[in-house]
């Protein structure tokens, strides 16, 4: 598992730099002018598109065929995306919060936005993840830009919403609680969704 | 290990195994490979010569069967400690049939045992 | 575990639409080389990732230095570390360089031997450094190559590893085969259409055509089997009428002809020549399509 990690990784690791440039600057904007709505798209997208992205390098070069003839089980291959996207979550959210906290909201406000990006990611790629690992990567296309739009639509509004119209003061612990719900919910779906790919993966014919 | 000098000739009708086999026996009778001395094994063999092993496994087969070699799984190949006599004997055999075949052709043109003689005073200083 | 075959197939088939591999059975005895050949589309790819576990046969056994296909495909598939695969095209991820791709493997592999692949490499010739989708054909097959030899495995499993290759190349390749059945367990199946690289060094043929296999047979035996038999016409049409048995195939042209023949079943005084393996398959399909 940790060679085919640090495959993707490095697979990746042309597209991280592109990422990293686009992060820094609309951070830096973003903090200057106090709305983090782009900042936080670009990580939702980033931390969705990524593991799709690693998948799709593999399949392009064959290796899964090669790397089923070497002493790795077929739910390795198929684990290994999801522990790449939950990785790239743990990142995005992280940086969310800082930004967050950097531009002055308080450190609900900030937990808030984090974990909204953290369960419409789960989302996407709980449905993409096993679509790729059935259809592959040339019929899931256009599911993939259609549902790629979801997360960072709904991310940005989110953080539109709650950053123009403030309703913490109203009940913070009730949204709160809301939106731990939500990403439990994610989890779960996410967690069905590894064990469906696995399903799926364990048929493929190669 | 004496050099083993091994040439095959794709043009030769003859079987490789049957060229590595004769080759091999004429080192034994000459002497040049001695009684006990290890032969290359089948597999660097192969290599070597650029066969398939299973080909020298036949060759080396064939010399296990006349007596020429032993093999001794786990070793290797050597040069059987045969009665030198016996391989000897079987040599002038087949010197005795070729000349058998030589005096029969000889035959239709009635040449006599002096011709004769004289034709292989001839062949034996030209080689 | 002892094992008497490095690889064992009883009865193995696959349908594909269109296309069916039919009933396959042939074994590899340890130490040995064996070809796989049959024009493209013949099924041997399919035969080839049948035996990696790629795919799952619709019926038939498979055994793999002993182990069951169920076996290495489920519990004991760490087995697999005996097993080095060489595909038809390279298949390691196209932006990681050959010191990265060692790491990933290094990672897979317990028996991964480090300095065996960087001598390889460097008996290549191979950048170190340089993403491996710059690289040319060959030189992907040859790190594929190197690769699948340094994890030490018993068995090796190439499809058509010398396409592509120039004949300095294949030439490269055919020693490093040489070298790797230096060891008396080691065996390989190779398949290829390039029959003059198998005929030195395999031990034994199998022939697939169509999804079936035509034969599988030590290489010796088919060169004593069958001869080419140049004929006229005439002699030809003799032949196929008084021992038709005999005639495995033939190209006619307008003045004469080829005949692939059968020695067990021929007359004895027939005359023929000795007949390559390119030949035999190329003759034996002939009679097989028509």
């Amino acid at each position: 598992m940790k060679g085919l990690l640090y495959k993707d990784m490095m697979n990746l690791s042309g597209q991280f730099k592109v990422y990293l440039v686009f992060i820094l600057l609309y951070g830096g904007i973003s903090i200057y002018g106090g709305n983090l709505g782009f900042l936080t798209g670009i990580l939702g997208i980033m931390s969705a598109i990524l593991p799709t992205s690693a998948y799709a390098y593999d399949e392009r070069a064959g290796w899964d065929r090669l790397a089923l003839t070497m002493p790795i089980r077929r739910e390795e291959l198929v684990a290994c995306k999801y522990l790449l996207g939950w990785i790239l979550i743990l990142i995005a959210f992280l940086l969310t919060v800082t930004a967050q906290l950097l531009i002055g909201s308080d450190l609900a406000e900030s937990l808030f936005v984090g974990l909204i990006l953290v369960a419409t990611t789960l989302l996407y790629l709980s449905v993409l993840l096993p679509m790729l690992f059935r259809f592959g990567v040339e019929m899931s296309r256009v599911i993939y830009v259609v549902l790629l739009l979801v997360p960072a639509f709904a991310v940005s509004a989110a953080v539109l919403f709650f950053t123009v119209y403030r309703p913490f003061s109203v009940s913070k612990s009730f949204f709160i609680g809301t939106i731990c719900a939500f990403i439990f919910l994610a989890a779960l779906i996410n967690y069905g969704s590894l064990r469906l790919s696995v399903k799926i993966y364990r048929k493929k014919e190669l | 290990m004496t050099a083993v000098d091994i040439i095959i000739q794709n043009t030769n009708k003859q079987p490789i195994y049957e060229q590595i086999n004769s080759q091999i026996r004429d080192m034994i009778l000459s002497g040049k490979l001695k009684e006990g001395e290890a032969l290359p094994s089948m597999r660097l063999l192969a290599k070597e010569l650029r066969i398939s092993v299973i080909t020298t496994k036949r060759a080396y087969e064939e010399l296990e069967r006349g007596g020429w070699i032993v093999t001794i799984t786990g070793k290797g190949s050597f040069v059987a400690g045969a009665d030198r006599e016996l391989l000897r004997e079987e040599r002038l055999n087949k010197v005795e049939e070729a000349l058998c075949r030589a005096v029969e052709a000889s035959r239709p043109l009635q040449l006599s045992l002096e011709d004769m003689e004289e034709m292989l005073r001839l062949v034996y200083e030209e080689e | 575990m002892e094992f008497e075959n490095a690889l064992e197939l009883k009865s193995v088939s696959k349908a594909y639409p269109g296309f069916l591999l039919d009933r396959i059975s042939l074994s590899l005895p340890r130490g040995s080389v064996m070809g796989l050949i049959g024009e493209n589309g013949a099924g041997k790819s399919t035969l080839i990732k049948l035996i990696l576990g790629l795919n799952r046969p619709d019926q038939g056994e498979i055994r793999v230095i002993g182990k069951s296909r169920e076996e290495y495909e489920g519990r004991d598939f760490r087995y697999k570390e005996q097993i080095g695969v060489v595909l038809d095209e390279s298949a390691f991820p196209e932006n990681l360089n050959l010191i990265q791709i060692e790491r990933v493997l290094a990672n897979v592999y317990h028996s991964w031997d480090s300095d065996c692949y960087f001598s390889m490499m460097e008996r290549f010739s191979l950048p170190l450094k340089k993403p491996i989708k710059d690289f040319s054909k060959g030189m992907k097959m040859k790190q594929a190559i190197g690769a699948a030899l340094s994890h030490r495995p018993r068995l090796l499993v190439m499809d058509e590893p010398t396409s592509g290759l120039d004949p300095v190349a294949r030439d490269e390749l055919l020693d490093l085969f040489w070298e790797f059945i230096q060891k008396e367990d080691h065996s390989i199946l190779v398949s290829s259409h390039i029959l003059s690289d198998l005929e030195k060094v395999c031990d034994s043929i199998a022939f697939l055509h169509e999804g079936r296999l035509i034969f599988s047979q030590e290489k010796d035996a088919l060169k004593q089997r069958y001869g080419i038999f140049p004929c006229t016409l005439e002699e030809l049409d003799r032949l196929e009428k008084e021992n038709p048995a005999c005639v495995a195939g033939a190209r006619k042209n307008q003045f004469g002809a080829r005949v692939l023949v059968d020695l067990y079943r021929a007359p004895e005084n027939i005359k023929t020549e000795p007949a390559s393996l390119e030949e035999m398959m190329l003759l034996l399909v002939r009679r097989h399509g028509a």
